[in-house]
């Protein structure tokens, strides 16, 4: 492949990290990093031999409110009234959630296969498990998610590919049809356990999906591209 | 900034550990904004990319590995990807357009000699650029600037600018290795 030719993959590495490469090219450049070690070697030199140029900006104290503003968006602090005030706007919700039923088959038996089914530290035992659902891409299981009370569990398998470039966002679609609830970024490796601001268990519940986002998750309240829908299980 | 403290932060962040996490927030925050202001010259949207780029290290923090250079590093990486998106965005792109137009435009850059090992290096590889080229890489690493956009705000041709800061970076790269 002509991008791996070294002295050609270092020019275009030091062109992301500069962040002179742009639109298609940097998409095209990530989908590069995602696939080879080589490529992401190369930018993890770059951004290591160009980060002293940062010594010469001067440190300023953030306001305040950005700290309060990251607490709210991890969950750290309870964020009931701020979600129901954020609600996020409805966006071609009949769009994108069709084509599920295919996922939901696959459901039961990637839960019988899990490869931790006991009590993960500091989480919830299994038996307290409530909803369930997975995400699939060509019938390979991507993420696993599971509601055990106010606490959502999700699990990435290794065909989740990780990104520098976006974050996945988890969504709920409710059956009435008013916009699609955040449920917080995915995790692209490994698993991730946190409070839901929301309760799952009052809504009803149409689908669950993924959607692709830039950095930190969808910024307009809206999901962006929806990659993958599936149904959430009730068990 | 201590690394091996910056280290021990990120770990327990990898945990779930929220104290670790506010920490990690205190001692880099102010670092990561500064980087932050001086991309996108305007204080809500560098509050925007510096929550963002938070969120995502919280998230993330178990990707953290020492391949990928110390935690600052890392977590400067993540700034400055999220503020490139930022700007590249069209609506960023017109309030910026107003911001090249302006003279005289906030000048971030601490104008002192660092003391840190590393930035002496770079200082010191800095000093045997050509004018021309350095200038460019600062546009570009600085001030978030495009090739195109750099081509527009000092009229140099765009095979120019590209080739300057290739040849200005390889440079400096060579030097840094030695």
């Amino acid at each position: 492949m002509n991008y791996l030719n070294d002295e050609r993959l270092d020019a275009l590495a030091a062109d992301y990290v500069m962040g002179t490469m742009q639109g298609q090219a940097r998409r095209r450049f990530v989908r590069l990093m995602q696939a080879y070690q080589k490529v992401r070697e190369r930018v993890w030199h770059w951004e290591q031999l160009l980060a002293p140029m940062n010594g010469r900006i001067e440190a300023q104290q953030p306001p305040e409110r950005v700290w309060q503003e990251i607490s709210r968006r991890i969950g750290f602090i309870d964020t009931t009234q701020n979600a129901a005030n954020d609600e996020p706007q409805s966006k071609g919700v009949m769009a994108w959630t069709g084509g599920f039923a295919t996922a939901a088959v696959l459901l039961i038996g990637v839960f019988l296969m899990r490869p931790e089914p006991t009590v993960a530290p500091g989480g919830i035992p299994e038996t307290m498990i409530e909803q369930v659902a997975v995400f699939t891409q060509d019938e390979q299981p991507l993420w696993l998610m599971e509601v055990a009370g106010n606490e959502l569990t999700v699990q990435a398998t290794n065909a989740v590919q990780p990104s520098d470039e976006h974050d996945y966002e988890l969504w709920i679609v409710p059956e009435d049809g008013s916009a699609p609830v955040s449920l917080g970024l995915m995790p692209e490796d490994g698993r991730i356990t946190r409070t839901l601001a929301v309760n799952t268990h009052d809504i009803a519940i149409k689908a669950v999906a993924v959607s692709l986002e830039a950095p930190g998750g969808s910024v307009t309240g809206a999901p962006g591209e929806v990659l993958y829908v599936t149904g959430l299980t009730i068990l | 900034m201590d690394p091996e403290f910056q280290l021990q932060l990120i770990r327990a962040v990898a945990r779930g550990e929220r104290p670790a996490f506010e920490e990690l927030y205190q001692v880099t925050g102010p670092k990561l904004y500064g980087v932050a202001m001086q991309l996108m010259r305007s204080p809500e949207r560098a509050e925007e990319a510096l929550q963002e780029a938070f969120v995502k290290i919280w998230h993330n923090a178990g990707d953290y590995h020492q391949g990928r250079g110390s935690v600052m590093t890392w977590m400067s990486s993540i700034v400055r990807y999220r503020c490139i998106d930022l700007l590249r965005s069209k609506s960023a792109k017109e309030d910026r357009q107003d911001s090249l137009d302006e003279e005289g435009a906030p000048e971030l850059i601490a104008p002192e000699q660092p003391e840190d090992p590393e930035n002496q290096a770079l200082e010191r590889c800095m000093e045997t650029l050509d004018t021309h080229d350095l200038q460019y890489i600062h546009l570009a690493y600085y001030r978030g600037l495009t090739h195109a956009e750099i081509q527009e705000h000092t009229g140099t041709p765009l095979g120019t600018v590209k080739s300057w800061i290739r040849r200005g970076l390889q440079r400096l790269k060579r030097c840094l290795e030695e």
